[in-house]
């Protein structure tokens, strides 16, 4: 639908406004998405139905991108896409734009212009406008089913019945899946819930969530040709573990704290150098983000806690921290470790880390630049790693392990998003159960220990 | 009233809506400029109200499949028509109010009870998972809000021995209600935010769901909806600056001056909560409403019972 040429001055008037963008995000979609958003004049939206431009950030698997169609269907018209790292399909070859790394990056004014211009062709759909399930007529007692209920459906399948966790009583649970691409959840996640209200009843399928991009975790084992700083490695550390407090805070619907963290991060990642992270304890801490769920909620049985690393392992009062080895001398003091375990103790452990490595970076600068020996284990922000791994992509319908399924069943849907926020995306994979490989031409083991 | 001042009237109650709410829209962004810590910009804060309402009209309606549609377009207009009610209400000088009811702040609370019901039609009628499960969360804390509201209301009518809301901005002629019931007042801003879908208390459009009620929505139907809420949030910020801050009384300015005044305090304190507090799980926000709020209310109400008996409030005797 497109507007009409000569309501210049309307145009005008909405070209002013920030550029409401989606973003689905496939692998290593970090660099796509910073490159995007640092120029300003563009804002993210949780919602498809609320954007214009679908930004595909990163490479998007092919067994994801059914739900990559849809989500692009949703976009309202005037729409338009831009793919970084992932291909258009064939349909949108002529109309969509492709950005690599290296190529210029197409600016927010420039996208809203060819929005409004009067002869622009918004994007077709890329799937038709059929049900899934094809009606096939009325049953012997009417609108569809044999019966009353249940039989063979036509249409498409009802929510039946079944026992809520909680008390028992018999109601419809419907079901839904989530994500890919939700916002709520981390970039990758799918998880085809079943519930009742707003609470979890079961989890049928998943798809675990992405890694983190490979370029944080390679800058850790030095990977590159010039090997980093201690003092830029632990900016790099702390803004990881701030990125993750924002968007527990998002969750929280303080949006505007969030964007707080979010530019201390950004600004670490581009060269800033604060010298002290307090002013955002502090205001974490007045905000009461930290009581969103009760003391004790979200804890890990020992089987699921062995299997982890990193942060969200030591806060359950793991003691293991490579920094010690790594950094004799240096008179680091690891992290106050928070023991409980819960949700609460994870979001302490971060921003402790945080804090702690931005104070190590402030006292470290200077350093000169080493990188570790090939096959020596390092502390990255998710874990001890020892090489480059491979990360292989996951089967979108995963059957989750019952561990797993008991850490959700019965949570509610907030409870849900904030645990699931708690861990980063290594520890999650962990969590599903998938295994990590060494990358083919590394030599020794490459499990994440 | 004869019908032409009637409509007049209507239109005047129109015209002050849309504009206040447009100022609602900019101080919402400066507040939230102000605790993002980013660079004030003020001309980003008054022109990003209208560009993005520009934006919105340019885009296309959504569909979803056999969506309720009457109960859908209704929704948003039902809740903008509540929050002018609820804004019509307000007497802005002695005896004067676009609509004056002997029981006026009953009438109120109708229109926070019926905001539920316009919530979670607005969650149930996209047939869609993530606005019902909007919907839902906030018909559970919607309601449970609302009782402590009541106690909260009555308690502000007791010392003015009337419902009428003139009678209660005269009952205050000696102290504002903020200050000796200062309970009622923090029990009242949670239930604003609460029917103005804010901060804390926003279960129903919550960033968790996506945008929970308004997922689904999309230009003009968003602007709608959006506006009803930022429209119930003044209407709500001019009730409590009535009812608790003494409405239009007030020396040397003329009383729709002072009325303006205290709401606009109300309403920075509003955005500032709205901003500033997380929203916790609903569990245990129903634990906290029904296991201290709502108690707290009780005695609230108990206690202004009592010092309105041992006339120690004095109202206008």
């Amino acid at each position: 639908m497109a507007i009409a040429g000569g309501n210049v001055w309307w145009k005008k008037l909405a070209a002013r406004d920030t550029l409401p963008v989606f973003v689905a995000r496939g692998r290593d979609s970090a660099t796509a998405e910073h490159r995007f958003f640092s120029r300003g004049g563009a804002r993210r939206v949780d919602s498809p139905r609320h954007a214009q431009v679908l930004l595909v950030a990163g490479r998007v698997p092919e067994n994801l991108h059914n739900a990559l169609h849809q989500v692009h269907d949703q976009l309202p018209h005037p729409r338009i896409s831009v793919w970084w790292g992932s291909a258009p399909p064939e349909s949108l070859r002529d109309i969509a734009l492709r950005v690599s790394d290296d190529g210029s990056v197409p600016a927010p004014a420039d996208l809203t212009a060819r929005l409004f211009a009067a002869d622009y062709r918004s994007e077709p759909d890329l799937l038709s406008d059929q049900p899934p399930a094809p009606w096939r007529g009325r049953g012997d007692h009417g609108q569809g089913g044999e019966g009353m209920m249940g039989g063979k459906p036509f249409g498409r399948p009802m929510a039946m019945t079944g026992f809520d966790l909680r008390d028992g009583l018999q109601l419809d649970r419907p079901r839904l899946t989530v994500g890919p691409f939700f916002s709520a959840l981390p970039a990758g996640l799918s998880l085809e819930l079943e519930l009742q209200g707003d609470v979890i009843q079961d989890i049928r399928r998943c798809h675990p969530p992405f890694p983190p991009d490979r370029h944080l975790l390679e800058a850790f084992l030095g990977v590159h040709s010039e090997p980093a700083t201690i003092a830029r490695l632990e900016r790099l550390r702390a803004a990881f573990h701030l990125h993750h407090l924002a968007h527990y805070l998002r969750l929280c619907g303080l949006s505007a704290l969030a964007r707080r963290f979010m530019r201390v991060a950004d600004g670490m990642l581009g060269g800033g150098r604060p010298k002290s992270l307090a002013p955002l304890r502090k205001a974490f801490l007045r905000s009461a983000a930290i009581r969103a769920t009760a003391p004790g909620f979200g804890q890990l049985n020992d089987v699921l806690l062995h299997r982890i690393r990193g942060p969200a392992r030591r806060a359950a009062g793991d003691q293991g921290d490579l920094h010690r080895e790594a950094l004799p001398g240096s008179e680091f003091f690891p992290a106050r470790h928070a023991k409980a375990g819960d949700l609460r103790a994870r979001l302490w452990q971060w921003l402790h880390e945080a804090e702690a490595a931005c104070a190590l970076a402030t006292r470290l600068e200077g350093s000169p630049a080493e990188s570790p020996a090939e096959g020596v284990a390092v502390e990255s922000p998710v874990g001890r790693i020892a090489a480059p791994l491979s990360f292989p992509d996951a089967d979108p319908h995963l059957e989750p392990s019952a561990q797993f399924k008991s850490l959700l069943e019965g949570m509610e849907w907030q409870e849900a998003m904030l645990f699931l926020a708690s861990f980063d995306a290594v520890a999650l994979r962990q969590l599903l159960g998938v295994v990590e490989s060494a990358a083919a031409d590394c030599p020794g083991e490459g499990e994440v220990q | 009233m004869s019908w032409s001042e009637g409509l007049l009237a209507l239109v005047g109650l129109f015209a002050v809506l849309t504009a206040a709410t447009y100022l609602v829209a900019v101080m919402d962004r400066c507040v939230a400029v102000l605790v993002a810590g980013d660079a004030m910009d003020l001309r980003y804060c008054f022109t990003a109200p209208v560009s993005s309402a520009a934006r919105l009209l340019s885009q296309q309606r959504s569909r979803t499949e056999h969506p309720d549609q009457l109960n859908w377009r209704w929704a948003a207009t039902a809740y903008l028509t509540l929050a002018a009610t609820g804004l019509a209400l307000i007497p802005f000088a002695p005896g004067r109010a676009l609509l004056d009811v002997q029981s006026g702040i009953v009438l109120w609370g109708a229109l926070e009870a019926l905001t539920v019901v316009v919530v979670f039609l607005h969650g149930w009628s996209a047939n869609s998972m993530l606005p019902l499960i909007g919907g839902y969360r906030y018909v559970a804390v919607g309601l449970s809000v609302m009782l402590v509201s009541m106690f909260v209301l009555i308690a502000a009518a007791l010392p003015a021995q009337s419902l009428r809301l003139d009678a209660i901005v005269q009952s205050q002629a000696n102290v504002w209600n903020l200050l000796w019931q200062p309970v009622g007042f923090v029990l009242f801003v949670a239930l604003g935010l609460s029917v103005s879908l804010r901060g804390p208390m926003n279960y129903g459009d919550s960033r968790d769901l996506a945008g929970g009620t308004q997922a689904e929505v999309s230009a003009s139907d968003q602007l709608l909806w959006n506006f009803a809420r930022l429209a119930m949030l003044l209407s709500f910020s001019a009730m409590a600056a009535t009812v608790f801050l003494g409405g239009y009384r007030g020396a040397a300015l003329p009383g729709f001056g002072w009325l303006a005044i205290k709401t606009l305090l109300i309403l920075i304190f509003a955005l500032a909560c709205s901003h500033g507090i997380a929203r916790i799980t609903p569990s245990r926000m129903l634990s906290v409403i029904w296991l201290l709020l709502l108690p707290l209310s009780f005695f609230h109400l108990l206690f202004v019972g009592l010092m309105t008996l041992y006339g120690f409030a004095h109202g206008h005797h």
